[in-house]
């Protein structure tokens, strides 16, 4: 039984339910609502965004889901590493940053943890080594500490700069 | 990859809620967070995320503390703590390596953070840097020694607790689980069952010896008893029966048994060899049973019987069974009062109360130090094995330590000269513990000590004070004190007699007519042994007599028991041993920093190649 998705500017993508299944907020609807057959809106994702989730979902529907449980363990015994991307998805999360960005948000609102992940880690790499500074530039983020401050942070931060 | 200034762009990565970037924190290098803790106030808050920082401090997988961090404050300051502490360990190490001068003073430096320098250092051996050998070496002596310091530590922390019985501190379960993952405890919390002091014996050889483990396995048995044999509805059987099933479960079922063919295996009197190989002597026979027995909540005495340690049970109606752990013999190893009355006479031993009522703590501990002590002098091989020296140093510090504060002490006690012997020569770096000893001693002769008065106490004691002074000296002297030339007339233009020697050191060899292979070491231009060692070894009878190189060699028979040798050049074949044999012993590291496989030779490390400048292997000789 297929699965009709409507993104917020009225585009419709049809596909299968253990596609969609891969969204943990769509399975919780598809579980609730049983087979309507209703097209179910996505007010906060782009058709062209949710062209490329959906992308991601195909390739990926044969991927074992982990529980909650062994997430959980996972999480706690250690810092996941940001450079474990395997080669599909990092072909597939070559985009800009603007499209990297709705990504992560369309992932995290669908709650598709292995893509939100992907998402971070990209980012994390992005960021790796770099200075406050640039840090400010890529975010645009404005520096609220007065020179003060922030030299008294950048101090007390020193132990991990040598290492 | 940067955004263009000004675009301000609302679907830019800067309009990420606050929840998403904190994400993307937990994949970012723990360096890395704490840099962009600069960036803004938002984002300072969040690269100082408690939990963030919990999950760096499990993630860097640190195993051994000081004091286990359950539940700081901040993850992040403990993170600091280890990435400072870890930092500073590997300066001193790298101290350590280049040079002899201090090397005992740097080794202490780094013995000053506990456990904490654990991690470090077993990090260390694992990487394959190009001084690797040298390296483990140092950084195994170093945890050895951090070993030991924790174990004396220990066992003063327990001195207070000994001299009462075990029975009335009896704890059936214990604990040592860490709520964080992968947390290894150093500590273990009172009141400490009867086995940690067992523990703590075998310990102070053995640095990757974990509680837990040695607990662990005890547990692992005390659930099969649980399960397969005992009674399920124990309670409802009764004491004898139990321990009847426990002992048939632990000596028949499990096959515990008794080392009748090798009882002087120092082995068997360590408990976590026991434990593996299942063999054991008497008195940690019987401390097994004790240990799973309590863990099923039944006492089991440990009773001082001369010469044969024995366990006791107490039944309901207060008659009491002797119980051989070592040797079954008839009833199933259960003797009664009476027959263990009769043993002691056939022994021609009065009957004493204490050899049939259970020991203290104390008493228990030292009998089996003393065993340790005992395996060590029928050790076959004694003047040759470091190791089996360390045990038996182990044991004498436990047994000056059981002593220290309650019997009357002196200097001459049976092993502290020994003791300070083996110290000076094989582990000056536990100087440490012989300067708490002296400052014991000279507190005591303060005081005024009935076994400490007199000129023959200062004479001994000024001798002890002299042998830690003499490693001062010998840590503090700059090295190397002989440097030996490859030719030493070279430019004096004099026929000399002296013949260059034809090997260097770092070559393997096998030797011409005991077949054992070496590791040249060292070397002398001519034969330096003193005189009677000359005589003894019939060194004028060789073709070449004194007057050849002699090299000092690592060698390895074919039993692969180590031994240090004075070989003359004349029984030398070059180049004939298998560097894996002598890779596996790390006393290697001690002269050499890596295996040249190209070369086929051992390379010196810094230390050796400025005693011998001219011996960079047989390539660097011949290049020059």
């Amino acid at each position: 039984m297929p699965v009709v998705l409507q993104a917020s500017d009225n585009q419709q993508f049809t596909i299968e339910k253990a596609v969609a299944e891969r969204s943990m907020l769509l399975k919780n609807m598809l579980e609730d609502v049983g087979e309507a057959g209703e097209p179910i809106p996505l007010p906060n994702v782009a058709g062209s965004i949710l062209k490329k989730v959906i992308e991601y979902c195909e390739h990926h529907k044969e991927d074992p889901v982990p529980s909650a449980e062994e997430d959980k363990d996972a999480f706690e015994s250690s810092r996941r590493k940001a450079d474990d991307i395997d080669e599909w998805d990092a072909q597939f999360i070559k985009v800009g940053n603007e499209e990297l960005f709705e990504i992560i948000l369309a992932a995290n609102y669908l709650d598709i943890k292995p893509l939100l992940d992907l998402g971070c880690k990209t980012v994390a790499n992005m960021i790796k080594g770099k200075t406050p500074e640039q840090i400010r530039e890529m975010f645009n983020i404005e520096n609220d500490f007065t020179p003060e401050e922030e030299d008294q942070i950048r101090r007390e931060n020193e132990w991990a700069a040598d290492a | 990859m940067t955004l263009q200034k000004g675009t301000r762009a609302k679907n830019s990565l800067g309009a990420l809620p606050e929840d998403l970037v904190e994400e993307i924190l937990h994949f970012v290098e723990p360096k890395d967070i704490a840099g962009f803790c600069s960036v803004s106030k938002v984002w300072e808050k969040l690269c100082n995320d408690n939990r963030l920082w919990k999950k760096n401090v499990i993630a860097h997988g640190w195993k051994w503390w000081n004091s286990p961090p359950i539940d700081p404050p901040s993850w992040k300051k403990i993170y600091m703590h280890r990435t400072v502490t870890d930092r500073v360990v590997l300066e001193h190490l790298q101290n350590v390596l280049d040079s002899p001068r201090g090397r005992i003073a740097n080794m202490l430096k780094i013995a000053q953070h506990g456990s904490d320098a654990v991690d470090v250092l077993i990090g260390t051996i694992d990487e394959k840097k190009k001084d690797h050998l040298t390296r483990t070496y140092y950084a195994r002596k170093i945890l050895r020694l951090l070993s030991r310091q924790w174990v004396v530590s220990q066992w003063r922390l327990l001195m207070p607790m000994l001299g009462s019985f075990h029975a009335q501190h009896i704890q059936t379960r214990h604990s040592t689980a860490c709520s964080i993952a992968g947390v290894r405890p150093t500590t273990y919390a009172p009141p400490f069952p009867l086995e940690y002091g067992a523990f703590l014996l075998s310990k102070f050889h053995s640095y990757t010896l974990d509680v837990a483990d040695v607990m662990g396995q005890l547990d692992a048995l005390a659930d099969e008893a649980r399960l397969h044999v005992i009674d399920p509805g124990s309670t409802g059987s009764g004491i004898e029966t139990r321990a009847r099933q426990l002992y048939d479960f632990l000596f028949v079922v499990k096959g515990f048994t008794g080392a009748v063919q090798d009882y002087y295996n120092v082995e068997n009197s360590l408990i976590d060899k026991v434990l593996s190989r299942r063999k054991g002597i008497p008195i940690t026979l019987a401390l097994l049973y004790h240990a799973v027995g309590r863990r099923l909540g039944l006492q089991i005495d440990m009773i001082g019987f001369p010469q044969h340690f024995l366990a006791r049970i107490v039944t309901e109606d207060g008659s009491q069974w002797f119980v051989d752990c070592f040797q079954q013999g008839r009833n199933g190893g259960f003797r009664t009062r009476e027959e263990c009355i009769d043993l002691l006479s056939d022994m021609r031993l009065v009957t004493r109360e204490e050899y049939l009522s259970p020991t203290t703590d104390q008493d228990f501990y030292t009998r089996m130090a003393s065993n340790i002590v005992a395996a060590v002098h029928h050790a076959p091989d004694l003047e040759q094995s470091t190791d089996i020296h360390i045990h038996a140093y182990g044991a004498m510090i436990v047994l000056l330590l059981l002593s220290g504060d309650h019997t009357q002490i002196s200097t001459r006690h049976p092993h502290r000269r020994i003791l300070y012997g083996i110290l000076r020569a094989d582990v000056p770096e536990d100087v440490w513990f012989a300067e708490a000893d002296l400052a014991m001693l000279r507190a005591r002769q303060t005081t005024g000590d009935s076994g400490m008065r007199g000129t023959q106490a200062t004479l001994e004691i000024a001798a002890l004070e002299n042998e830690v002074a003499e490693i001062w000296t010998v840590d503090g002297a700059s090295a190397p004190q002989n440097v030996k030339r490859r030719d030493p007339d070279m430019g004096r233009g004099s026929g000399s007699s002296k013949r260059i020697p034809r090997f260097h050191v770092g070559e393997t060899f096998s030797h011409s007519r005991y077949h054992y292979s070496g590791v040249i070491y060292g070397w002398d231009l001519v034969c330096s042994a003193d005189e009677e060692w000359i005589l003894r070894m019939g060194v004028d009878r060789l073709e070449h007599g004194r007057r050849q190189p002699f090299y000092n060699v690592f060698a390895l028979g074919p039993d692969g028991a180590r031994t240090y040798r004075y070989v003359a050049e004349q029984n030398i074949i070059p180049g004939n041993g298998d560097p894996a044999m002598f890779l596996a012993h790390e006393e290697i590291g001690k002269w050499f920093e890596r295996w040249d496989n190209e070369r086929m030779v051992f390379v010196p490390n810094k230390e050796l190649r400025e005693e011998y400048p001219d011996d960079l292997g047989p390539r660097g000789a011949e290049a020059q």
